[in-house]
């Protein structure tokens, strides 16, 4: 066992034969660890023309068999039922026949003496249509009224040589709600199938030079079905109780900085923050998509146990309400923190936030700046702002007009109209303003013509010039 | 008697100067400007000492009858008389001796003048109780009145008052603009008391006064000009078209309100401007320029010049585009406050110089930097944006966030509503994922992760 799990991590692929192991597992299962959920494991077996080559004594083929016929014997003692799924073993390599791929054991009529049958007349002959097997899978696994984990092992020599793309089908098998990346267990993969491998699943060696290799292989496998390796991300509020969530978390392999996976942190049927399935064989840096994100760095998962990583993501949220109905069309508020815009937020809109000090700039006309926005843990904090009136200026000709509010002694000029307009409306904060308006074509500061006015909320005020 | 015929053509050649010069401001701006003048006149007892050919309080009467009887011609001033000092005995120390003798109104010469004769100098010289009073003489007057305040006295204050509160206060207040103080016979020191009521001209005789008063009335009634340049970059005076508005330096409040403009030689056109003030000069540029403490020389075309280099900034889109009202929030370069917002497709004007630019597209572009440069048009365009469309087949809700790939990291975008069965999100092109689980999900591994890619003017549609 030890020997195989260092083998694994070490990622010898000295073999000629290749077993992939899939775990396929029902995006239904969330807490393995602390519940009993029955297993199913569906074989795929590759019996493609290049199984016919050598290993040890017989060839690839066998070594294949006689790991399943292992593996089944094991499962039986665990309660696991378990299915076949074989590809490449009805047309010859010269068909060219990419869709050669067939369930040959369903689930129910999975016994010792059927496989041991079955397998009995597979031969190695043609296509490797890898992406196409995983995509059919999923079929394989019938509907059950009972939560079940539901694994894939496959058995291959090689990478797909058809045009499917398993990387792709593997993350399909994701998006579908089956959240496992395969696990590949190489017999004798070539170091470039190794590496294409990398994406589909954790890949698995079976060890030529060893005797008991069908043992090994059976060992490490199952043991990681049974004890899977998993990771809890624990979002502490204020009192540091992992209660914050409904956040998403990419999750970035933390080698290549790629992103593998995004998962949005949920609280299981206990309130606790639910059991996460990750490659255990990765380092990740967690982004924590709150506002402003939250990162946690360096998670390693140990094998075979439950990680935990936390970090404080304390929340509360902020609604920035006007009275009445807007006018305003689309109306905004940045949100700044530290000086630098981290939201812009809709208004009449709930948003969370970290608890925290932000500044809020809310775009109406005049602008409402906002300083000292405290969020706290779990409370929303309201913004409320009156609602605007509006103001509709006629020009019988184009000219030069802009709005002042009237602040004290002080004119700030709020608005800018565009020249040329006959007709506009505007919508203006309650206050007492001044607008100035001259003819684009007037020769003197006196045809400047100024007018005093005070917006109301929710009124209407009709100026002509 | 020659001297006091010269004197009073003196006087009338002061008057029609007046006269001359109100006629001309009647075409400008100020024109149907009242000018009300109250003239705050000492009856204390000093004033019947005896001083060059008469005696004060006398040689006082005569003037101000003379000016009264001139200024009556002129349609836009009104006048009145307050006196200290005739109603109580020296001995009596009369804090309160001061009373609106003449309410000012119109054609109020006669008035004005028949009260002058009955007036008798006896008391003591209240002048800050007698300025706080002439708060009431101007009520009714409306804020486009100039009142003003023309003070003669022989003496400083003999009571406890601070005149130069009051003075100040009323200023504030836009009851009266600053005091005038015509100082009779006074000394040195007791002059420099004055300084900070108002605008103090010295007297030390009958000549010395006519002078004093011709010259007030010659600042009051000014023909004081301004032309304010906008200068561009190369220090041309082309830029216009801007609000200016004129503080009062001293008080704060607002004076002048107007579109720079240019006359039809192209220049800045001639402002028509009263000199009592000095002037805070607010520029409504984006950003605003403000010039302070400008002094204007009385009775002379002042020029001003105001550095005002602007470019235009537009925002727009390549193609067709579906943004509308889409905010553009400009600041100027590495500074956090925002100084305007501006509507996509809409040019405007800014000071030449650099600034940031944050449009608030889904994702945000943050422009940094952009260079505004002298009378050209800086365009920034952007992408076209495109559509995705949700659809929530299920009617189930759903929790998600769409992210932008920025390289290979992953950014937040916005929330999916969750709770509609179409929804429809605006976004700049990109490759994009939309993150979501059914809201009532207690899985976490049920997050579903979908990619799809935004291009201009295209839509993409992602099903539940």
């Amino acid at each position: 066992m030890q020997n195989s799990a260092i083998n694994l991590k070490s990622k010898l692929l000295r073999n000629l034969f290749c077993v992939a192991i899939c775990f396929l597992v029902s995006g239904n299962l969330g807490f393995a660890q602390t519940k009993k959920i029955p297993t199913r494991l569906l074989f795929i077996l590759d019996a493609s023309g290049s199984m016919a080559g050598k290993w040890q004594e017989g060839n690839r083929m066998d070594a294949a068999k006689a790991i399943i016929t292992h593996m089944a014997d094991s499962l039986a003692k665990e309660n696991i039922s378990f299915a076949l799924r074989i590809f490449g073993h009805q047309s010859e390599k010269v068909a060219l026949d990419c869709k050669d791929t067939k369930l040959e054991l369903p689930f129910a009529k999975s016994t010792a003496t059927n496989l041991s049958t079955t397998l009995e007349n597979i031969n190695p002959k043609g296509y490797s249509p890898i992406a196409l097997s995983l995509e059919q899978a999923v079929n394989d696994f019938t509907l059950t009224k009972y939560e079940c984990k539901n694994v894939i092992v496959l058995i291959t020599d090689g990478f797909e040589n058809c045009e499917g793309d398993a990387c792709l089908a593997a993350e399909k098998l994701q998006a579908a709600g089956i959240f496992f990346r395969p696990y590949i267990i190489g017999l004798g993969l070539n170091s470039e199938s190794k590496i294409k491998f990398d994406c589909v699943g954790q890949v698995f060696e079976a060890n030529e030079s060893a005797k008991n290799f069908k043992e090994q292989i059976s060992e490490v496998v199952i043991s990681t079905i049974m004890n899977p390796t998993s990771l809890q991300v624990n979002l502490l509020n204020e009192a540091e109780k992992p209660t914050e969530t409904n956040v998403n978390m990419t999750f970035y392999d933390q080698e290549n900085k790629s992103i593998k996976y995004n998962i949005i942190h949920t609280l299981n049927a206990a309130s606790n923050p639910d059991t996460l399935f990750v490659d255990p064989q990765k380092k990740y840096d967690l982004k924590i998509h709150t506002i402003p994100a939250k990162e946690i760095n360096n998670i390693e998962l140990i094998p075979g146990k439950h990680t935990i990583a936390a970090t404080t993501a304390g929340q509360g949220s902020l609604k920035i309400n006007m009275a009445g109905t807007s006018k305003y069309k689309n109306l905004q508020a940045i949100v700044k923190q530290k000086n630098q815009i981290i939201n812009i937020q809709n208004i009449n809109s709930t948003q969370n936030y970290l608890t925290g000090i932000y500044n809020v700039e809310i775009l109406t006309c005049p602008k409402i700046i906002i300083s000292d926005v405290n969020i706290i843990q779990s409370q929303q904090n309201n913004i409320n702002i009156p609602a605007a009136g509006s103001l509709q200026i006629v020009k019988a000709q184009p000219g030069y007009l802009s709005i002042f509010k009237r602040e004290q002694n002080n004119l700030i000029q709020v608005a800018i109209l565009p020249v040329g307009t006959n007709k506009q409306s505007i919508q203006l904060q309650p206050g007492n303003y001044e607008m100035i308006y001259r003819a684009k074509n007037a020769i003197s500061n006196k045809s400047t013509v100024q007018k005093k006015f005070t917006i109301v909320s929710g009124i209407a005020t009709t100026t002509n010039f | 008697m020659n001297k006091l015929i010269l004197n009073r053509f003196v006087l009338l050649l002061v008057i029609l100067q007046s006269i001359a010069s109100i006629g001309f401001a009647q075409s400008k701006p100020n024109s149907n400007i009242k000018t009300r003048i109250l003239f705050m006149m000492d009856a204390s007892g000093s004033m019947t000492n005896n001083w060059s050919t008469s005696n004060r309080f006398k040689i006082s009467k005569t003037v101000i009858a003379a000016m009264a009887d001139s200024l009556q011609k002129n349609p836009n001033i009104e006048m009145g008389l307050r006196v200290f000092g005739s109603m109580s005995a020296l001995s009596l120390h009369d804090c309160k001796d001061s009373r609106l003798e003449t309410p000012i109104r119109p054609n109020n010469a006669n008035n004005i003048k028949l009260k002058l004769n009955s007036l008798q100098a006896k008391g003591i010289t209240p002048i800050a109780y007698a300025l706080e009073q002439c708060a009431n003489d101007f009520i009714g007057s409306n804020e486009k009145c100039r009142n003003i305040v023309i003070l003669i006295t022989d003496g400083i204050e003999s009571c406890e008052g601070n005149a130069c509160e009051i003075s100040k206060k009323l200023q504030q207040k836009g009851i009266i603009l600053q005091p005038f103080i015509i100082g009779l016979g006074l000394s040195a020191e007791s002059a420099a008391t004055f300084d900070c009521i108002g605008r103090y001209d010295d007297a030390q005789d009958e000549i010395g006064f006519k002078r004093a008063l011709k010259s007030t009335m010659n600042f009051i009634l000014n023909n004081t000009t301004l032309q304010l340049n906008l200068l561009d970059e190369k220090g041309k005076a082309t830029e216009t078209n801007v609000p200016v508005t004129f503080y009062d330096n001293t008080v704060g409040v607002q004076r002048y309100h107007f579109i720079h403009t240019l006359n039809a030689r192209g220049n800045a056109d001639t402002l028509q401007i009263d000199p009592i003030n000095n002037y805070n000069i607010v520029l409504h540029t984006i950003p605003a320029i403000e010039k302070k403490n400008v002094s204007i020389a009385t009775n002379q075309h002042n020029t001003i010049n105001m550095a005002a280099a602007q470019g235009e900034l537009l925002v727009t889109t390549d193609g067709l585009s579906t943004y509308k009202e889409l905010a553009c929030v400009i600041s100027k370069a590495n500074e956090t406050e925002s100084i305007d917002v501006l509507t996509i497709n809409e040019k405007r004007k800014y000071l030449t110089g650099l600034y940031d630019v944050e449009i608030l597209t889904l994702p945000r572009i943050s422009i940094r930097a952009t260079r505004i440069a002298q009378s050209e048009l800086t365009t920034i365009k952007i992408p076209a944006p495109g559509i995705v469309t949700i659809l929530n087949t299920n009617a189930v809700p759903v929790l998600g966030s769409i992210f932008k790939e920025k390289g290979q990291a992953l950014d937040w975008v916005c929330d999916i509503n969750g709770n509609t069965i179409t929804e429809t999100i605006t976004l700049q092109p990109g490759n994009y994922r939309l993150v979501y689980k059914n809201k009532g999900s207690k899985r976490a591994m049920t997050t579903r992760d979908e990619r799809f890619k935004i291009s201009s003017g295209n839509s993409a549609t992602i099903r539940f």
